[in-house]
């Protein structure tokens, strides 16, 4: 009995979670086609016969091209896409796994700080949270060149194209507001923690604050912090963008911002939001398998 | 309320810097005609002509760039497109989310659920991006120069942003009405008759009013977010003048809104002239700042109201919060 009714909650999660991306895909759709609805002179209607001719366009994908715009050239999009695609996950990543272990290195230290400087961290990086990311990512440019100016040894290198193609300088400046994000939160969550009856409890035991941190904060934190993952994947995403865009790396950026003719912004964004969303439903299935709570991101 | 606010030194602050700067800025295109002060080389002590770049406080006071043009005049002519552009963002998002979001959280969750799944698109391609692609066409000047007026290009722009940025506030703001729906006292309220105007208006409204000045504030530092991202885009708030041709300079802004100052000169940084990007960039961080500060002190002098409110009413019934019954005379030191 109770098999069955878990198996036809399965079964309904599921068709939940197939048709959800269908939507999705919709949605993509439609925000790949409104360019068609805008011209020099404001609104017009494009006529059924263009947005049809995309989707013939989609309907062959092995044919599309995207145009440079000032030279006009054509080039086909498909094997060179996946180096782009290459490109923008390497950065990305990178930018995830220094950001979150420098937060926790951070948490870690101010763990047991005096409380002033614990509230003075946390107040601090709440405000650079609303600081636009521009800004980060321009000043760290700024920081790059005056220290080439100030030493004349580049450290790591600032751009490039092809083969040399900068990957380090660029994930540097995307961690930077990620990290403030992590920072912010785990801070608070902590602190939040600490004030359950578990910690006093483990406290009371005379079990070292050192080892109740690493063992029990820490993961409770951890699945917390993964409640947040779509809100944090959605800023680290925009920020990739103007990194790319400003560092002039080839990678999704240029088909979404330069190159970005309709079918070829509707395939850019499959290929790429297409993983980030499969990794947030992986999370979410983690998080349902350790603490059996349904959560939707 | 208008009294507490003055005290808060936040909001004296930020209230004060966007006034400032507005009023400015109005004055310097009223009475002046936007006028840019322009100065193609000075020549030093012993006669030889030095050119621009002049470093801030070198010779104007928030110095010039590579052609002379003093970056003062710049800032203070886009102050006024760069606050109010952004107010007006925030406003309409804030309006229509309202709108939207609060017969959403009255009516019962399902309906809304495609709607809801379709818009979930947006929280994976970045707002930016979409006003990009769509606003391109629109403000990039063509060959043979704008065929729209400065007003209509702006008007078109807040428009869609306002529309782009208003979903997850909406989203937000049904969320929050359908969990205070599920409250006892809005069942019994509703059982002795009460109708929905009713409910939203003594019961829910003032819940929400804390959330709900936070949230324009938001939409207000989002509306900076995405036109500063339109900027280094070099989609410049207003319109961006191109030449053509051989030997054309960079994209110029119609506006000099400070986003777009940042993205016109972007390119310059790598020659380590560092405060043409800097300075518009300050700005900027100083306009968020305000609306920070500003979005505190109204919290802080919400919560304050509601504390003050229920104290008053509830003053014998409850003991103060904070006063023991039994308190000691004298603290022994710790």
């Amino acid at each position: 009995m109770d098999g069955q009714v878990s198996f036809l909650a399965w079964k309904s999660y599921l068709m939940h979670e197939c048709i959800k991306p269908l939507f999705l895909i919709v949605g993509v759709l439609l925000i790949s086609v409104s360019p068609l609805f805008m011209s020099v002179e404001g609104f017009v209607w494009p006529g059924l016969e263009k947005i049809a001719g995309i989707f013939g366009q989609l309907m062959s994908p092995e044919s599309l091209v995207y145009i440079h715009p000032e030279s006009g050239e054509e080039r086909s999009l498909f094997p060179v896409i996946f180096k782009a695609f290459a490109s923008s996950v390497t950065v990305l990543g990178t930018a995830l796994v220094v950001s979150l272990s420098l937060a926790l290195l951070g948490t870690l230290m101010l763990w047991r700080a005096p409380k002033r400087i614990y509230q003075l961290s946390l107040s601090f990086t709440s405000i650079l949270q609303s600081i636009p990311d521009v800004v980060f990512v321009v000043a760290s440019q700024m920081f790059l060149v005056w220290l080439y100016v100030e030493t004349g040894t580049t450290f790591i290198k600032l751009a490039g194209a092809g083969e040399g193609e900068a990957v380090l300088a660029p994930a540097l400046v995307l961690s930077i507001l990620p990290t403030i994000y992590f920072f912010q939160s785990m801070l608070s969550l902590v602190e939040e923690e600490k004030e359950k009856p578990y910690y006093e409890m483990a406290v009371s035991k005379g079990l070292p604050k050192t080892f109740i941190l690493l063992t029990h904060i820490m993961r409770n934190m951890l699945v917390r912090l993964s409640y947040q993952a779509k809100f944090l994947i959605s800023i680290m995403v925009s920020n990739l963008l103007i990194v790319e865009y400003l560092f002039e790396n080839f990678g999704m950026a240029s088909f979404l911002l330069t190159y970005s003719q309709p079918p070829v912004f509707f395939v850019t964004a499959l290929l790429f939001f297409g993983p980030v969303y499969l990794v947030l439903k992986i999370v979410e299935l983690t998080l349902y398998f350790f603490t059996r709570q349904e959560v939707s991101l | 309320m208008m009294k507490r606010l003055g005290r808060q030194p936040l909001f004296l602050w930020g209230f004060g810097f966007i006034v400032m700067m507005l009023a400015g800025s109005l004055i310097h295109a009223i009475f002046f005609d936007s006028y840019v002060r322009h100065t193609p080389f000075l020549t030093n002590g012993q006669g030889e002509m030095v050119g621009p770049p002049f470093a801030p406080f070198e010779h104007s006071i928030l110095g010039t760039d590579m052609n002379g043009n003093h970056i003062v005049y710049y800032i203070l002519k886009g102050a006024k497109y760069t606050i109010l552009g952004v107010f007006s963002i925030g406003t309409l998002s804030f309006a229509l989310a309202f709108l939207v979001g609060i017969p959403l959280g009255f009516k019962q969750k399902g309906k809304s659920k495609i709607l809801e799944n379709t818009l979930s698109a947006l929280y994976f391609i970045p707002a930016s991006v979409i006003a990009y692609n769509f606003l391109r066409p629109l403000l990039l000047e063509p060959m043979s120069g704008f065929p729209t007026t400065l007003g209509f290009r702006l008007g078109t722009e807040v428009l869609v942003i306002g529309i782009l940025l208003t979903p997850p506030a909406a989203i937000y703001i049904a969320n929050e009405t359908s969990v205070l729906l599920k409250k006892e006292y809005i069942t019994t309220s509703r059982s002795l008759g009460a109708g929905s105007f009713h409910l939203f208006r003594s019961h829910l409204l003032p819940h929400l009013k804390e959330r709900l000045v936070t949230l324009f504030m938001r939409q207000n530092i989002q509306a900076v977010l995405v036109m500063s991202h339109l900027g280094v885009f070099e989609l410049f708030f207003g319109g961006t003048k191109a030449e053509f041709g051989l030997g054309a300079g960079r994209p110029v802004p119609v506006t000099y809104e400070w986003a777009s100052m940042v993205g016109m000169y972007f390119r310059t940084l790598q020659t380590n002239v560092y405060w043409l990007v800097g300075l518009p960039l300050i700005f900027l961080v100083l306009f968020v700042l305000a609306l920070t500060g500003m979005s505190r002190a109204l919290r802080n002098v919400l919560t304050e109201e509601a504390r003050v409110y229920t104290s008053e009413v509830e003053s014998d019934l409850q003991p103060d919060e904070g006063r023991d019954d039994f308190a000691m005379v004298k603290k022994t030191s710790e």
